[in-house]
Formats: structure tokens, sequence, C-alpha cells
């Protein structure tokens, strides 16, 4: 008789088994959540990386009356030095010679450019959801570049695209205002997100003149590859083809990220916005021209 | 002191608690494995693959890339590298069904460059040249229908300049 009161105690194996079973699949589900928190807390500190960019970007024009040029040609200086007042790193951009100068003076892959400045990472220039690389020495990867436009790299117009100007130009003697940006500062980019090359590539070495920009002749994160003049410079990985540039595909980079679905980008009113991979590519192109007068459906975005 | 559990209502209560227990257990174990499957499930905003081969003058392009422009309202202009004479777009990057114009690019030789110094003036005003007719890209009259449920197997003959 006594032996019965323990007949129900404690659970069955099958219960046992449901339970752990139930653990490892609320696990299962929570482990992968985890990981998404993580990169979507990456992607924010991006967009905001970005929205600092923008900012500063606002206040060199309530100073200097202009947005900051994007480059001195290809190798005396970019927009990246010009902007580092704003965010703080002021005493970097001094040490910083002959920006906007020419050959006789250092290089900005040369001393005392490259210990001062461009040997140095900045975490306000770089994605955290990106890895990060230095290719040649210790000169740096960084991961945003400014909008060049709808074609490529020499804005001109390219296989039927019309350029339609940008906010940012490539001779960095004409500047560029609020004016200028005529479809309106809600509906132009300024800043996006490039990856960084990895090994020996230069996408993303934004201290050179021709890695420092981005146009949307190429959609976002598109399969078509990015051109860059010499095979030695290019390193295709999973997610960034790049070719050698030619006539008909000239010196081009896409806006890419490492986050998934989509691109960050500030636009020229300093909002920043994510934007999806399958957005149409004429909304990409219309949104990177600053006075091509087209209607941007903004509730395509 | 030997109670009779049988009729103690606290062992009762475990028994109903131990099978309510169960039928819960079972009942959260369905819904976790109903949401978990149907939770999978990819979207390709009705875009479909491509994929197939290009031959330049006969041999299998080492290195290019293939565009398809839309002749179609609707249509997303789409494309991919081509490697060793085969190209291939997964359907989330793929085409809608429709008419479209091919391209085909192919760079020549590229300046060689020593990866452990800066770029400079020296070498970057260079460009390579194009391997590929003009007919067969920015002029191109290659076309190609995509099916609705994508186009594997398509091979484009092109020549050069």
């Amino acid at each position: 008789m006594p032996r019965k009161q323990f007949s129900r105690d404690g659970f069955t194996l099958v219960e046992l088994l449901v339970v752990i079973a139930i653990i490892g699949v609320m696990v299962g589900l929570l482990l992968p959540a985890v990981q998404a928190a993580r990169e979507a807390a990456r992607r924010m500190q991006c967009s905001n990386n970005l929205k600092q960019i923008a900012l500063a970007m606002h206040n060199y024009h309530d100073s200097l009356g202009s947005f900051p040029a994007s480059r001195a040609s290809c190798c005396w200086g970019t927009w990246n030095v010009l902007i580092m007042p704003y965010i703080e790193q002021g005493n970097v951009s001094t040490l910083y010679v002959n920006w906007g100068g020419t050959d006789p003076g250092p290089r900005y892959g040369a001393a005392p450019n490259s210990t001062n400045v461009t040997g140095r990472r900045y975490a306000s220039f770089s994605c955290p959801s990106d890895q990060e690389n230095a290719p040649i020495g210790s000169l740096t990867n960084h991961n945003y570049a400014v909008n060049f436009g709808n074609t490529s790299s020499s804005q001109a117009n390219l296989n039927g695209v019309v350029f339609g100007q940008a906010p940012f130009i490539s001779d960095h003697r004409r500047k560029v205002r609020f004016r200028d940006v005529v479809d309106g500062t809600s509906n132009t980019l300024l800043v996006g997100e490039v990856r960084q090359g990895q090994r020996s590539d230069l996408r993303g070495f934004t201290w050179w003149g021709d890695a420092c920009q981005f146009s949307t002749y190429l959609a976002i994160n598109s399969p078509l590859p990015d051109r860059i003049y010499t095979l030695s410079y290019c390193n295709p990985v999973r997610g960034m083809p790049c070719d050698v540039s030619t006539a008909a595909n000239p010196t081009m980079f896409a806006s890419r990220s490492q986050h998934p679905g989509g691109v960050n980008s500030s636009l020229c009113d300093g909002s920043v916005r994510f934007y999806s991979n399958s957005l149409d590519l004429q909304i990409w192109r219309s949104l990177s021209t600053a006075n091509a007068g087209e209607v941007v459906d903004s509730s395509a975005f | 002191m030997i109670v009779n559990f049988k009729h103690d209502p606290c062992t009762r209560l475990t028994n109903g608690f131990h099978h309510r227990l169960r039928s819960a257990l079972l009942t959260i174990s369905a819904c976790l494995v109903t949401t978990v499957v149907s939770g999978c499930g990819g979207t390709s905003d009705g875009r479909v693959p491509i994929a197939g081969e290009v031959k330049l003058s006969g041999q299998p392009l080492d290195r290019g890339s293939i565009e398809f422009h839309p002749k179609d309202p609707g249509g997303v202009l789409t494309g991919g590298m081509v490697v060793d004479g085969k190209f291939e777009i997964p359907a989330d990057q793929g085409a809608k069904p429709g008419k479209y114009q091919v391209r085909v690019f192919a760079s020549g030789e590229s300046v060689a460059a020593d990866p452990n110094t800066p770029p400079g003036p020296e070498t970057e005003s260079q460009i390579s040249a194009e391997r590929v007719g003009a007919k067969f890209n920015v002029n191109s009259e290659l076309e190609v229908e995509i099916g609705g449920s994508g186009n594997e197997g398509l091979l484009f003959e092109v020549s050069g300049p």
C-alpha cells in the first residue's frame, strides 16, 4: 500500500524529452535572434556614423559656405580630411599637409600624412558590420563615400544614362552649395556606404581620390562588378565583384554593405535611411542626381 | 502514520497538474514547430534565375560581365560576372519575365600596379580595351525572352570589335 505514494512522483521520460526538445527549439530560435539583434545594433551604429558625417558636412557648409570638396585629383586629399574638424578630429586634420597641392609636396600616402593621418583608423568612418583592412602598409580602408551621381567617377553621360549633376564634383575648386541641389535636399543622396576591399583591394580606400566616392550607375549591392583601373587592386569576394575599367565601364563603385538586404545612406537634408537591394534602379539613380528634375516617389523607398 | 495518498487532495492536484502540463507542452511544441516551419521561405519579388554560357570568338569568355536591360516596362536591370564562360544569376538578383537586351562586356589586359605602393597619377589614367564588339554591348542586337520560371542554359556567342 505505501508503495503507491511514489507511483506518480517526478516526470516520465517522454515529458523530459519533450521539455528538452522545447528548450532546444527555443535556444535555436533565440540564438539567431540574438545574432540578428547584434547586427541590428551594428547597423544602427553605422547609420549613426552617417548621420554624424552628414551633420559635419552641414556644419562645414555653415562655416565655409559650401559642401566640402570631394577630392583633390587622385592623390592630394579627400573630403574625409576636410570634415575632420567637425567630427572632433581637428587635431588630426591640422597634421595633414598639402591638401589640394601638387607633387613636390607629399601625397596622401607619403610621410608625414601616412604616419599622422591616413595610417590611422577612425571609428566615425568605419562601419562595424564590415571587416577592417589596411590594403597598403598601414594605410586604412574605410566605409563611407560621397555621392558622385548616376554615372561613373568621371561624371559624364554613360551608355545612354544622362549625368544629372551631383552634390560632389570631381573638380575641388568648384564649390557646391545647398542651392545647387535643385532636386531638393530630401531627394538627393549625400553620403553612402561602400565595403572595404580585403587584402590589396582598394575599394573603400577613401584617402585616395578614386575611391572616396560612389555612384548609382550600378544598383545597391550590384551583382555587376565595380570598376577599378587595375586587377592588382581588385580582389573579388562574395558580394564584391570587380573588374578592370574600360571606356564603356569606366572607374566606378557601387554602394555596398554587409547589412542584410541593403545599405544605409544619408540624404543632403541630413536624414539617414536604409535602402533595400530591391529598390528600383531608376529610383536609386534619381536619388543620386542633384539637378535632373525627376519626380522621386518617396513611398517607393 | 501512514496516510492514504489516494484520497489526499494534494496528490490529485499533482496528478491533474501533470496532465495539464503534458498537454500544454504538446501544444507549445506544436506551435513552435509551426512558427519555425512557416518562417522559412524566401521571397524574390517575382524574379527568376538566369544562367548560361558566353563564348567570345568560339572560346568560353574567361572573365567579363553580362547585363540584361529590360525592353518591357516592369522589367529589372540585372546581370552578373562571367567566369570561365559561365554566368549564374540567382533568383533574388534575377530578372522578371519579359524581353531583355543582352550586353556582354570583357575588359582586356590591365596595367600592372605594385600592390605595395599607393596608386598615383602615373598609371591610373590608363584604361583597358574592350574585347567584345559594340554590337554585343552598348549597341547590342542580342535579345532574349526570359520565361516565367527563369532560363538556364542560355548561350550567347559574341565576337571582338
